[in-house]
């Protein structure tokens, strides 16, 4: 009887433990064919919310773990030095429409990159002790300019959670380091399939 | 034995000696502080890891000593670099890796740092190793809170994480090429009619030996042209001229730069187009709510005009940001008087609306007829006009209220067909000379011209009808009103008449 209690409760924790690993994410690849993406670059995230340096802070975490897993990253501003001075100017101006197919095609064949990586910050907001984010990234490929994929990542202090209280983020930093290297970086590997890959 | 151990150290030591001689510098910027805004930047950490790293071997030079190449490079942010720039560094340092790094949390109470360093080749400008580290308070919580860290020891972990596993690849860079580095192109105007000078103005920084050739590239209707760069104001601004091509379209222009004899290298960078542009943009003008009658627009007071570009010409297609609009021009004459009124002209893009007042302050004008001529520009010099008429009418038209007098019976007619603006609204009453109200008509909705209505006068009550007057609220369709009062009925014969008796009213009248 005991026994059956025990294992129980046993069982309600474990259901309470493993949905705080769980989190919403919507993930749409829409062609990726290419299996030689080695090399490209990560530009810097829109950021439409008020905390400011966290779009820099996602591209520098993105781009050394993509390295760190093999893949060639050029420095972005070494990218958009290749922007002419009014390419500079709109993207400054209107980066979500200034990064157009021709652009992309023109980065990618001075500098050999066969991706660029971008995105948008929704929310990232701090309450007291709870963090909470919300992006949308996407892959572009520099043989036709086109839109590969795109994802959207919604996490919170609860998202990283282990046991009780241990591994819960109060920070909006750390929350971003764990997305970034626990799930962004898995996700990417499935769509930029390098095969040269060391 | 012991010479050969004596041989193997000396080896040993030799290729040693050779190693650290030959390994890669590491140059380490300054760090960017994104916790204290857009352009904060921070020497403590990156000073600390370079130290770190001397300690280990490595050969580093810490940011104090590249503040100065970056100020004569005139580097502001030192996050964002360029081929030029760290050619420069590969000469000034010999080193072959640059150390980025930035720090989104610097936070002592509760300590919590965020910090993300790279290191970039100097002749790929790849990144070659990276980490990045962010802790907070709560990654150390030990197991029931007994023991908190604080910033110091925060700080260490953080190094230590940092640098933990840090192996500068070793990599001899025989050579490395020239560069060049666009920091500003100017053109004349983007826009251009054929057969018109195109002026470009570039300004560049070179790294490394002076280039041969400095040109543009800049394609004609046939063929491609090489155009010399010839030096302008200062040592990194350069200037060309050349003639826009006579068929419409846009034109790539490509920076072509040479080095001879060593290096017999040629970069080709692209730094932008121009139009060539000789179509009139297509100027539509649409005036908002008003009457038209006859070609010509009803105005009452005021008159709003939406300018717009339209169709699909090549003008259209040319357009850049904006409606490619480089000027605009208004002028109201007067027809009657023949005199021009109001000219008004802005560069820019076209209004949304504009919104001409007839009537008030002191552009009050006399009622009649106005022409308005609405004249635009587009980027490239090429021009378009279009005219409208307008009937400024202030005042509803009089109506003639006309009396057909016949032998026994009177009838009466109402008109207003003489008049050019429909009405809407009509309220009249005819009196005797004696104020007795003898007749009421009333009419409104849908703009009418006339008004025929059959009115029997008593012969044997109204004995002249010369003394009949009327009263009137008449409104006309845009929306003007008047009030008529003690106006005089014109008298007719009934032979003169348009009104016969109907049938019916001689059948009444036997």
């Amino acid at each position: 009887m005991n026994s059956k209690i025990i294992f129980r409760i046993f069982l309600i924790l474990a259901i309470f433990f493993l949905s705080s690993c769980f989190s919403k994410k919507i993930s749409v690849v829409i062609n990726s064919s290419n299996n030689n993406f080695c090399e490209g670059t990560v530009f810097t995230f829109i950021n439409n919310t008020k905390k400011f340096g966290i779009e820099f802070l996602i591209r520098d975490i993105l781009t050394v773990e993509l390295s760190k897993n093999g893949y060639i990253l050029k420095d972005p501003s070494i990218v958009k030095s290749f922007f002419t001075p009014e390419e500079r100017i709109h993207y400054f101006e209107n980066p979500e429409i200034a990064l157009s197919p021709e652009l992309t095609k023109r980065l990618g064949s001075i500098l050999g990159l066969k991706w660029i990586i971008g995105g948008k910050i929704l929310k990232a907001e701090k309450i007291g002790d709870y963090v909470r984010i919300e992006l949308l990234i996407w892959v572009k490929e520099t043989k036709n300019g086109r839109l590969i994929w795109y994802s959207y990542y919604k996490r919170d202090s609860d998202s990283y959670r282990t046991i009780l209280h241990f591994g819960r983020t109060s920070d909006l930093y750390s929350l971003v380091d764990k997305m970034v290297k626990k799930d962004i970086i898995k996700d990417l590997k499935k769509v930029l399939i390098c095969e040269k890959k060391s | 034995m012991i010479k050969k151990w004596l041989k193997i150290l000396f080896f040993s030591i030799f290729f040693i000696l050779i190693f650290k001689i030959t390994y890669a510098q590491i140059v380490i910027f300054p760090f960017k502080d994104l916790s204290k805004g857009d352009h904060s930047i921070n020497f403590e950490i990156p000073e600390e890891i370079a130290q770190k790293l001397s300690e280990e071997g490595f050969k580093v030079i810490p940011p104090k000593e590249v503040i100065p190449l970056l100020i004569k490079f005139r580097k502001v942010d030192f996050y964002n670099i360029n081929f030029a720039l760290l050619r420069e560094i590969y000469k000034n340092f010999n080193a072959q890796y640059v150390l980025l790094g930035s720090i989104g949390k610097l936070q002592k109470e509760p300590p919590a740092i965020s910090i993300v360093v790279k290191l970039v080749d100097v002749s790929t400008g790849k990144i070659t190793w990276g980490k990045s580290v962010s802790f907070s308070a709560e990654d150390f919580i030990s197991f029931l809170s007994l023991k908190e860290i604080d910033y110091f020891s925060m700080i260490e972990k953080v190094y230590k994480t940092l640098l933990t596993n840090f192996k500068e690849p070793f990599k001899s860079i025989s050579k490395i090429t020239p560069t060049v580095d666009i920091q500003e192109v100017v053109f004349n105007s983007r826009y251009l009619q054929p057969g018109k000078t195109v002026e470009c103005i570039i300004k560049m920084v070179f790294s490394g030996p002076k280039p041969s050739f400095i040109g543009v590239e800049v394609k004609d209707n046939h063929r491609k042209r090489l155009i010399p760069l010839n030096k302008y104001t200062n040592e990194r601004s350069y200037i060309a001229f050349w003639k826009a091509p006579e068929r419409e379209g846009r034109y790539p222009v490509v920076l072509v730069v040479a080095w001879d004899s060593e290096w017999k290298l040629t970069k080709r960078i692209f730094i932008g187009r121009y139009y060539v542009d000789n179509t009139p943009p297509n100027l539509n003008l649409v005036i908002k709510g008003a009457k038209k009658k006859n070609g010509k627009v009803l105005v009452k007071d005021v008159l709003e005009i939406i300018p717009k570009v339209v169709g699909s010409n090549t003008s259209k297609n040319f357009i850049g940001r904006g409606n490619g609009i480089a000027k605009w021009q208004i002028e109201i004459y007067s027809k009657n008087k023949n005199t021009l009124i109001l000219r008004e002209s802005y560069p820019g893009e076209l209004p949304a609306v504009l919104t001409w007042y007839a009537k008030g302050g002191m552009n009050t004008l006399p009622p009649g007829d106005y022409l308005i001529k609405f004249k635009v520009w587009d980027l490239a010099g090429n021009s378009n006009e279009v005219k409208k008429e307008v009937l400024l009418v202030t005042d509803p038209p009089t109506p003639q209220v006309i009396v057909y007098d016949g032998k026994e019976k009177d009838l009466m007619e109402i008109e207003i067909n003489k008049n050019f603006i429909p009405l809407v609204r009509v309220y009249l009453e005819i009196f005797n000379k004696n104020g007795k109200k003898i007749a009421e008509i009333k009419k409104e909705g849908e703009p009418f011209d006339r008004i025929k209505k059959e009115i029997f006068f008593d012969k044997g009550k109204i004995k002249n009808l010369n003394s009949l007057y009327y009263n009137a609220i008449i409104e006309d369709e845009l929306k003007n009103k008047k009030i008529l009062r003690r106006a005089f009925v014109i008298v007719k014969k009934a032979e003169e008449g348009p009104i016969r008796p109907t049938f019916k009213t001689w059948v009444d009248e036997f």
